[in-house]
């Protein structure tokens, strides 16, 4: 990591005023992630706690006695792997096209000029402007013509239109920034505008591909409602129906095991997250990216 | 020229495709609904001319929820704006364990939604609930509060949802967005002597002007959309004091089964939405120049 | 890693290809009718080994008819089966709530019973509990689980706060009077707990109020009903409950079960299936004799319309009108609401009381605990239903408003006028 951030280098004539700086930076970072993890330990707290001691004790920081309870019945009803195993399908499928399509669209949205261009670039933005209540309605009967209820295909090609119309406006974003002398130089080289994309602008476009590969990714994850119609045997079912289903039931609400499913559905994710930023930083480095 | 409009066509009609064959058809469809009687309880559904908009605007739940949508669509995106651009600064810093703290910051936004919402309810709560614990401990508030079910304080807790749940967004596109912005400008920008305020208004909310836009824009059509951070903690209540268009529209179309309704606060909703936006992206585009 | 990221995603595509061209499986019988059944018991932790049981024995006994569980979430099942229903999609056999008959039968989605249901099958039922299950004079489902709601107290806490566990309140007067003392002298603890969330549910406890104060409560007999004197001084009530901080505001009815198996809450009116969800949020309560020690349930007490009448919450089960085996489904029906292998292995461990007279007195061996005796002998047969129709849950929104008002310390006599204003645009032909 030997590429020094732009608000560092301003500092690092000056040693003190650096240690100054560092302190600064951790403390900012410690009060900006606190607001943002209190709720998770309190989630995480939740999970390792019997049933009584949620309620009998709303105060109870530490969980005492601390039991690995939710996580045994989670992981022992054969449903949760289900859920786990049919977002997991469904999201990376979704990341994948949406990045796959959007990149093509971003790019070209970006270099050609042509009339109704914003018109355009407008309407794809207008398409999530439709409260989705309605819209599943006839969504629902279309999807049984076609066959395609309690589908995959369904659900994926229904989540890559919540991300696309953003992606597309984030990749021609990121392809702006990138200048057009590069690409030509590559074209005038032999290479196709095709080739040229591929070999020489999608390397400057990681950044930006990654950011909207999740995006995509949890635009469905976290949808409840689109799932919950379009699928209804249980195989089919994805995460946040299948929780709802399962641990927010008529009688009563099983806490422990909701956060617990929670917990245990966000560290693949979490982590494969911290694998790919590496990737965020890699446009920095693979070319001398002018402003 | 030909081979370049080809090229055009092949990479912008697979999206459109996509996007075409999912959302045109039902919003056409849902669109054409607004003109009609239609409710699946009555049995009615036939055309109806602008009826239903004109019970819409003599409806006084419209303004509420109008108003409503407004709060919690703007409010909340300022607010994770803010903190999501405060954090991707400091994890763009050169800080140990970077890739770790990243992956902390994602979290919010990947414990799902519906998870998220009855984390929230949970905490909230006035007789099981971790905040007026706390709140109690510091001395602060004398009893517990029932925070979700006061039309003064619910609204604000369910902002405080919207914006927890939207900080790691902002903060992994304005990352992205400060990973490509090139050390070299900023280089330039130091030898020019400018203080790090200068070059953060002067070099990067420029820089990143393009993500700033569409990613304000697209929360809060997000936010209008939301349905799932809300129907779990208050059902749009006490009364209407955080009915939302979304809680509107679902109560409306699959608790009333009052379809044409429904179909009109949508077509209602995508005006103010597309007007809104056309002129956001016009006043910003403006100020390039 | 990546490896793995990728053989997930060649899974996916291979099987959504699979799920696309596989064949139906051929079954042992010549001719397999197959039923989906939407439920939400199937899905739910508590409830999914009892009905799964239920319905393997069937499955043995009617090798012919498989049953396909379609399992819905219990908050959005009438939302899902209205969007089925619109799309021609309509489960075979459904499991509902009270209310949801009348809004799926306004639909045309439900077929009439009793072209099916034999005399002597309805003879077994309570007159009230087929009510329930009736639209426009069509019986579109039958009682499937008895289980309307109750006083519930805890004697424990009563006798900690020096009032007679074996006296628990029987009048309004007697409960106002409990209520203070407990309020008093037990801090930390809610008196009693009244659902006010923005839920439809919350219909279902407030109904028993209504009737102890008014001898005939708004919306029966087509009126409306909410501005008369009996209807304010029942709303008066509710506010003076929350003025004095004798219940907690804006909880469901689970937040309020947590409260009760806790020891934070002394009464509380629920299903006599609040039995199996104490003990499974606090183990203290396992035992039969443990908990008949410290929680006992009454009859809902009597307010100033002189009799005590608890609102009919049961679970019921109908047929699609467009089900193309209505003779199988039919013989499914039965089976859940009459066949001593599901009363035994189903309805009785979820904590309700059989629909029929005749398998009450058939397993009164497993109906002996004092609580449900309490509902076979008192509270069932004071049931009665709430006006449930096609247009409750619009309405139902109208009524938690105002509930939610009043709570909040809005005038009543203003608050009721307003809501008989809203409903009366509702309910055109009601007298007010």
């Amino acid at each position: 990591m030997s590429a020094l951030s732009p608000t560092l280098t301003l500092r690092r004539s000056r040693r003190r005023a650096r240690v100054w700086h560092g302190v600064m930076v951790y403390a900012l970072l410690a009060i900006l992630l606190a607001f943002s993890l209190l709720p998770i330990y309190w989630l995480l707290a939740t999970s390792f706690k019997t049933r009584f001691d949620i309620f009998a004790n709303p105060g109870q920081f530490f969980p005492f006695p601390f039991t690995l309870h939710a996580y045994q019945q989670v992981l022992s009803d054969p449903h949760f792997l289900t859920y786990f195993k049919n977002s997991l399908i469904v999201n990376l499928a979704t990341s994948l096209i949406t990045v796959a399509l959007a990149l093509l669209a971003g790019y070209s949205f970006s270099r050609f000029r042509f009339r109704g261009n914003q018109a355009l670039l407008l309407f794809i933005l207008a398409t999530q402007m439709f409260p989705s209540a309605v819209l599943l309605l006839s969504l629902y009967i279309l999807f049984r013509q076609l066959h395609l209820l309690n589908t995959y295909p369904a659900l994926i090609i229904s989540y890559v239109t919540f991300g696309l119309p953003f992606s597309i406006w984030m990749m021609k974003g990121f392809a702006d920034g990138v200048p057009e002398e590069i690409e030509q130089a590559a074209m005038i080289d032999g290479c196709s505008r095709m080739q040229a994309l591929l070999r020489v602008v999608v390397p400057m476009l990681v950044p930006g591909m990654i950011a909207v590969a999740l995006f995509s990714f949890l635009a469905g994850w976290n949808d409840l409602m689109w799932s919950l119609t379009l699928t209804s045997s249980t195989s089919m079912r994805l995460i946040p129906p299948g929780f709802i289903l399962t641990y927010v039931g008529q009688f009563q609400t099983y806490w422990n095991q909701l956060m617990a499913g929670s917990v245990l559905v966000s560290i693949p994710t979490v982590a494969v997250f911290t694998l790919l930023q590496r990737y965020l930083v890699q446009g920095l480095t693979s070319g001398g990216v002018k402003g | 020229m030909m081979r370049e409009r080809a090229f055009l066509i092949g990479t912008i009609f697979p999206a459109l495709a996509v996007i075409g064959f999912v959302v045109l058809y039902p919003l056409v469809r849902s669109v054409s609904f607004s003109l009609t009687n239609y409710n699946l309880i009555f049995g009615t559904h036939s055309f109806d001319g602008l009826q239903q908009f004109s019970s819409l605007f003599s409806d006084p739940t419209f303004y509420t929820a109008l108003l409503n949508t407004l709060l919690l669509s703007i409010g909340p995106m300022l607010a994770a704006f803010v903190l999501g651009f405060a954090q991707a600064l400091v994890l763009n810093q050169a800080i140990r364990a970077r890739s770790f703290f990243r992956g902390l910051a994602l979290l919010p936004w990947v414990i799902p939604q519906v998870v998220v919402a009855y984390l929230f309810r949970f905490m909230f709560n006035q007789s099981v609930g971790v905040v007026n614990v706390v709140l109690k401990g510091l001395g602060l508030i004398a009893h517990s509060l029932p925070w979700l079910a006061l039309p003064h304080s619910a609204p604000w807790v369910v902002g405080l949802i919207y914006a927890w749940n939207e900080v790691p967004f902002f903060m992994l596109m304005l990352l992205a967005g400060l990973q490509s912005l090139s050390g070299d400008v900023l280089e330039a920008a130091l030898v020019d002597g400018a203080t790090p305020v200068k070059q953060f208004f002067y070099i990067i909310v420029p820089g990143l002007r393009r993500i700033i836009t569409i990613s304000t824009v697209l929360i809060v059509i997000w936010n209008f959309n939301n349905f799932t951070l809300i129907w779990p903690t208050t059902h749009g209540g006490p009364v209407n004091a955080t009915t939302t268009f979304a809680v509107w529209v679902y109560v409306q179309a699959f608790e009333n089964f009052n379809i044409g309704y429904a179909a009109a606060i949508g077509v209602i909703w995508l005006i103010f939405l597309l007007v809104l936006t056309f002129f956001y992206l016009r006043a910003v585009s403006g100020s390039e120049q | 890693m990546r490896r793995s990221v990728r053989s997930q995603v060649l899974v996916g595509l291979v099987v959504s290809l699979g799920v696309a061209l596989t064949p139906a499986l051929a079954a042992s019988c010549s001719r397999t009718v197959t039923l989906r059944f939407a439920n939400w018991a199937a899905a739910e932790a508590a409830t999914a080994k009892e009905v799964n049981a239920a319905i393997h024995t069937f499955e043995q006994q009617n090798p012919c008819i498989k049953i396909k569980s379609v399992a819905l979430p219990y908050n959005e099942m009438v939302n899902q089966l209205t969007v089925m229903a619109v799309g021609g999609n309509t489960p075979d056999v459904m499991e509902m709530s009270s209310g949801w008959p009348q809004v799926l039968a306004a639909q045309g989605a439900l077929a009439n019973l009793k072209a099916y249901a034999p005399a002597s099958l309805l003879k077994q039922n309570f007159p009230a509990m087929l009510q329930d299950g009736t639209y426009n004079g069509q019986l579109v489902a039958l009682p499937l689980s008895l289980t309307p709601h109750g006083f519930w107290y805890n004697k424990a806490l009563m006798a900690k706060a020096g009032l007679n566990p074996n006296k628990p309140p029987t009048t309004i007067a007697a409960l106002d009077h409990d209520m203070a003392v407990i309020k008093s002298k037990l801090p930390g603890v809610y008196p009693m707990g009244q659902m006010s969330d923005k839920a439809l549910y919350t219909m279902v406890e407030l109904w028993p109020w209504l009737q102890a104060y008014c001898p005939t409560p708004p919306m029966a007999n087509n009126h409306l009903g909410w501005t008369k004197a009996c209807t304010v001084k029942a709303f008066n009530w509710f506010q003076f409950l929350a003025k004095s901080g004798y219940i907690p505001i804006g909880n469901d009815i689970k937040a309020n079960r947590q409260l009760l198996a806790t020891n934070k809450m002394v009464f509380e009116i629920d299903g006599p299936y609040l039995r199996g969800i104490i003990s499974s949020i606090n183990p203290a309560y396992t035992s039969n004799a443990a908990f008949a020690k410290t929680f006992g349930v009454e009859k809902i007490p009597v307010g100033p319309s002189g009799v005590s009448r608890t609102a009919i919450d049961i679970h019921l089960i109908g047929m699609s009108k467009t089900t193309p085996h209505p003779h199988a489904a039919w013989k499914f029906i039965q089976f859940m609401v009459s066949s001593p292998a599901d009363v035994r292995d189903f309805l009785i461990p979820e904590g309700g009381i059989p629909p029929l007279k005749s398998s009450q007195a058939a397993f009164k061996s497993l109906l002996n605990q004092p609580y449900q005796q309490a509902w076979v002998k008192e509270i069932i047969p004071e049931a009665r239903p709430v006006p449930y129709n096609a247009a409750w849950d619009d309405a139902a929104n109208y009524m938690i408003d105002a509930l939610q008002s009043v709570l909040n310390g809005s005038n009543v006599k203003q608050t009721l006028g307003l809501l008989e204003d809203q409903l009366k645009r509702l309910y055109p032909s009601y007298q007010p």
